[in-house]
């Protein structure tokens, strides 16, 4: 198992690196670098930089050196001291901007992948086991439904619904009146019911590949002689499906880890914008369409960190989980 | 409701299907039966309508008897047991008939009655009766340690607690002969060889210390030298146990090793039911005739009789010299795969095919002999050696044939690829699985002439001669794969294999996955071709049987070295390599008169992992005969009578025991 680790992680701080590499580059892609940039946006607004502060910042990333320095000052300074550069838009540092958006984006990308695992590992347990019947079609249908449909439309319909019938306000995560309010149990509770319908939407989708995919691999599992051997020793039905066959078909499921993990922070973009919510989505929407090059990057960098330790938490996973990962990568068989 | 316990003909059945008991048949005679199927149906209701897998099969067993079901693939042997213990594989039921066991109490209850997921059914599984299957790989769960899977059983069935039952596993797998059960307790499945894990299932289905043990094909997937060592076991812990074993077969040589009766299945029915020794003596059904027929025995009598080849005799010509090849894998394993395991599968061989002669190439799984093979195609590039071919002028009585100079004396160990074309529409392979081996989105016509296209467009005469060649027909031309059975596939795949008019056929395991009526055809259509066209067979094989009667000379492999290479008759009689003795005796003879009164030699040990070859030679961690210096030297093959050698230090000093004694 040990050198399995560690292999996997070798590889990925490679990865990490190539990545560093690539967002950097592309922040380095606009013409002008970006002290230039904030000295016209000021300009604009009628202030001026003055030369002192205009030198610490030249000084600081390094903009009059050669590129590899360059990157060396960026890439030390986010590892250092966190520093991801500076959003023009916001006219903050970019660090702030994510970190502030960043609570309420794990919130919701927690919530909705555990939506998804309950909501999945019933339905598609349960279609595996009553295959071609009239429960198994209806369920494919709705499956069919929330994977051909597109999030936003969901969203759309949803608000809809929520504020016609139901009367509910349910853009953003809070009540008008409930936002400038101080913390209380009256507040959480807004939040959660805020919380349930973007929850709920950004789930379906996944959902509805996650069904088809269990119900598939267990499917197959179901055929397997070691589920008739295991009946053919007596054992109750229901516990050897969870025993051996849906054992073997969960590792579909440790696999969406790896994908959930990025989603924290790109956050469901276009969801968000949609329902007005203050997740980090649209803040990367934002940061792209303005060519806030230090944001963007950033949110790159992260969302391309993320996505490889999201890789290897769920490989590490499945190797916990499943002993013929395990045992064969580490060279322990036999 | 009347029942009438007088009266037991088999009319009188069912009367209700709600009564789960029934009181008990008076005995038929002899002892009582501890089950007895009774006009046994089952029926597979599919689009194209009901499919009947078994109609109405009578099968009697009595407490304490081995009793073989034999028949071939799809004659419903299978769908007959799973049936009694209700695990039928939707939407297959069973559309009539009973299946009455006797209870350790004395009732006697039929288990068709019972709900398939129902309390008593799930005792009578593993509690009363046992089962064990075909394939040990595929019917224990990857996910849990064998211990597990074993404590699970125990725990159902003799109320163990957590800790008793995992004991009871370990002592289990000790029961079974598994050396060192602690550990092995903790192995998952794919961490043991095939013969382990066939012992893991033999231990689950023993846990519940049941009355009647099913075994369905145990040992079809397994070695000849494993099968008989799971044979052996299963036949002690049933003397031991005073158990009844069902025991499902293809393969009528485990039927004389074993069965004390034996029913033989045809098409769902059971045709003949008989004690094993009447029943191979004087068959009485036409269809057991048949199958007794088509199954190989080795023919007893001195060499003398045998068609030897004359030593000293010019002999003919050489085909393909074979010289000290080898070819090496490297496994990646280690820290980022930087380190390598080497794996020798097939190491310095030397071997020669001649013109006309059927040689075949036999050892167990993992011995290198289809590496071999695809070496001799250059499928497989080797590592070193050489491969001198002499293929040169025509056949006799090939047809159209334009004759072309050859150069002959080619190295296809090292030729380029571009060399190649030529030998490789002379020298042609069969491949094992029918299914696998041809193109589903081809038809037969696109099959036979895709070799022949590299001459321009091909003749229909031509394909529908190389048809009839095979006992095909000209309008299966045009018909896919999927319209034809194991046994005509099989056609198909030689007719291709002959397209080129080859001199040289390489049979890999081309019969071993038909049934044995189907395999007889075959093997005569193979000789014919070889008469009619004087091809020279490679033909690997694990079947020691089927080369007995087929082969010309006998080339033995172990963990990817030649050990002994002799004409068939003198291999088959006095061995010369203690390897070569142990698989003749695993071999079981088709005969139950034979094959018991055979003395069996003890076989020890398993086959070892081939990335760590014992040092010397390869066998000596299995011999009996092995001394130190087998450990330190490796042993050259050294000739010990005429075109026959064997690579051991005792070679010819030694007496070993061929398939008849």
């Amino acid at each position: 198992m040990l050198p399995y680790m560690i292999r996997r992680i070798g590889w990925s701080l490679l990865t990490v690196w190539l990545i560093s590499l690539v967002c950097f580059f592309i922040i380095q892609a606009p013409p002008g670098d970006f002290v230039s940039v904030l000295m016209a946006d000021a300009e604009a607004e009628g202030r001026r930089l003055s030369s002192q502060q205009v030198q610490v910042l030249r000084e600081r990333y390094a903009l009059d050196a050669p590129w590899y320095m360059q990157y060396w000052a960026w890439i030390t300074g986010i590892i250092t001291v966190g520093d991801f550069g500076y959003s023009f838009r916001w006219n903050r540092p970019a660090t702030e901007v994510i970190l502030e958006h960043l609570p309420f984006t794990v919130l919701l990308a927690g919530g909705s992948l555990l939506l998804t695992w309950i909501i999945a590992f019933a339905i598609g347990v349960f279609t595996a086991v009553r295959r071609y019947s009239i429960s198994d079609y209806l369920f494919t249908f709705l499956g069919f439904i929330g994977l051909s449909v597109p999030n936003f439309v969901l969203a759309l319909v949803f608000m809809y619904i929520a504020f016609r019938y139901f009367g509910m306000s349910v853009g953003g995560l809070f009540s008008p009146d409930m936002v400038e309010a101080e913390w209380s149990p009256a507040k959480a509770w807004d939040l959660m019911r805020h919380l349930i319908v973007p929850a709920l939407i950004i789930a379906t989708a996944g959902t509805a590949g996650l069904i088809r995919i269990t119900r598939a691999n267990l499917s197959d599992e179901l055929a397997q002689p070691y589920v008739t051997a295991a009946r053919a020793r007596g054992q109750r039905e229901g516990v050897l499906l969870m025993r051996y066959p849906v054992r073997a078909a969960m590792n579909p499921f440790i696999s969406t880890v790896g994908y959930a993990i990025p989603s924290v922070i790109s956050g469901e973009v276009i969801v968000s914008t949609v329902l007005s919510l203050p997740t980090t989505g649209p803040v990367l929407l934002g940061a792209l369409r303005n060519q806030d090059m230090y944001l963007a990057g950033s949110f790159l960098l992260i969302l391309g960190v993320l996505t490889v330790i999201g890789t290897v938490i769920s490989d590490l996973v499945l190797a916990w989980a499943d002993p013929r990962v395990r045992r064969q990568h580490s060279g322990a068989a036999s | 409701m009347t029942l009438t316990p007088t009266t037991s003909t088999r009319t009188s059945t069912r009367t209700s299907t709600r009564a789960s008991t029934v009181p008990a048949p008076p005995p038929r005679g002899d002892a009582a039966a501890l089950l007895d199927v009774r006009g046994l149906s089952v029926a597979f209701p599919t689009d194209d309508g009901v499919v009947t897998a078994v109609d109405r099969a009578d099968l009697l067993i009595r407490p304490h008897q081995v009793h073989c079901l034999v028949g071939e693939s799809g004659s419903g042997k299978s769908q007959t047991a799973r049936a009694v213990l209700g695990l039928l594989d939707p939407p297959g039921r069973v559309s009539a008939g009973q299946a009455l066991f006797r209870q350790a109490d004395g009732q006697v209850i039929d288990l068709t009655t019972l709900r398939p997921r129902g309390r008593s059914l799930r005792h009578i599984r593993g509690g009363e009766i046992g089962m064990v299957f075909q394939e040990p790989a595929r019917s224990l769960s990857p996910m849990h340690t064998v211990g597990a899977q074993i404590a699970e059983a125990m725990r159902l069935h003799r109320g163990l607690d957590r800790r008793q039952a995992w004991e009871a596993a370990v002592e289990a797998l000790q029961e079974v002969r598994i050396p060192r059960p602690e550990l092995r307790a903790k192995s998952y499945p794919f961490e043991l060889s095939g013969g382990m894990r066939q012992r893991a299932m033999l231990a689950i289905a023993l846990a519940g210390r049941p009355r009647l043990l099913i075994a369905d094909e145990p040992t079809t997937a397994l070695d000849v030298t494993t099968q008989a060592q799971i044979l052996r076991l299963l036949r002690r812990i049933q003397e031991e146990r005073e158990m009844a074993v069902l025991f499902i077969t293809h393969d009528l040589g485990v039927v004389a090793d074993i069965a004390d009766e034996v029913s033989v299945m045809r098409r769902g029915r059971v045709v003949e039911s008989r004690d094993v020794y009447e029943l191979f003596a004087e068959p009485e059904h036409p269809y057991t005739r048949m199958l007794l027929q088509a199954t190989p025995t080795p023919r007893p009598g001195p060499i003398s009789e045998r068609s030897a080849v004359p030593a000293g005799a010019p002999g003919p010509a050489t085909l393909l010299q074979v010289r000290g090849l080898t070819r090496r894998f490297r496994l990646r394993s280690g820290l980022f795969g930087m380190g390598r395991t080497e794996l020798q599968a097939v190491d310095d061989v030397d071997l020669q095919l001649r013109q006309g002669e059927t040689l075949a190439l036999v050892g167990e799984s993992g011995c290198g002999k289809s590496t071999l093979a695809k070496c001799l195609l250059r499928v497989e590039q080797p590592t070193s050696g050489s491969i001198t071919e002499s293929l040169h002028g025509t056949p006799d009585g090939a047809p159209d044939r334009t004759p072309r100079a050859r150069p002959g004396g080619l190295d296809v160990a090292t030729a380029p690829e571009s060399a190649l074309g030529d030998y490789r529409r002379r020298v042609r392979m069969v491949f094992q699985d029918p299914f696998a081996s041809l193109n589903p989105r081809m038809t037969v016509r696109d099959i036979l002439a895709e070799p022949l296209r590299h001459a321009g467009p091909v003749a229909q005469e031509k394909l529908v001669e190389l048809l009839e060649l095979v006992g095909l027909e000209a309008c299966h031309l045009d018909r896919y794969p999927h319209a034809f059975s194991g046994g005509q596939r099989q056609r198909i795949g030689i007719a291709r294999a002959i397209a080129t008019d080859p001199q040289v056929v390489v049979a890999d395991e081309a019969v071993s996955a038909l049934d044995v009526s189907v395999r007889a055809q075959i093997l005569d259509l193979l000789a014919r071709l070889q008469d009619e066209r004087g091809l020279s067979y490679l033909f690997i094989s694990h079947d020691m049987s089927t080369v007995e009667h087929l082969a010309d000379r006998v080339a033995v492999m172990y963990l990817g070295s030649l050990v002994e290479l002799a004409p068939a008759a003198q291999l088959f009689s006095r061995p010369a390599h203690p390897y070569t003795e142990t698989l003749l005796s695993a071999v079981p003879v088709a005969d139950p008169v034979r094959q018991r009164s055979r003395e069996h030699l003890p076989i020890p040990g398993e086959l070892p992992d081939p990335t760590q070859r014992p040092t010397g030679c390869p066998f000596r961690t299995r011999c009996r005969w092995a001394e130190d210096i087998c450990a330190e030297e490796a042993p050259a093959m050294t000739e010990v009578s005429p075109g026959q050698s064997a690579a051991c230090h005792f070679a010819g000093e030694i007496t070993l025991r061929g398939l008849a004694d």
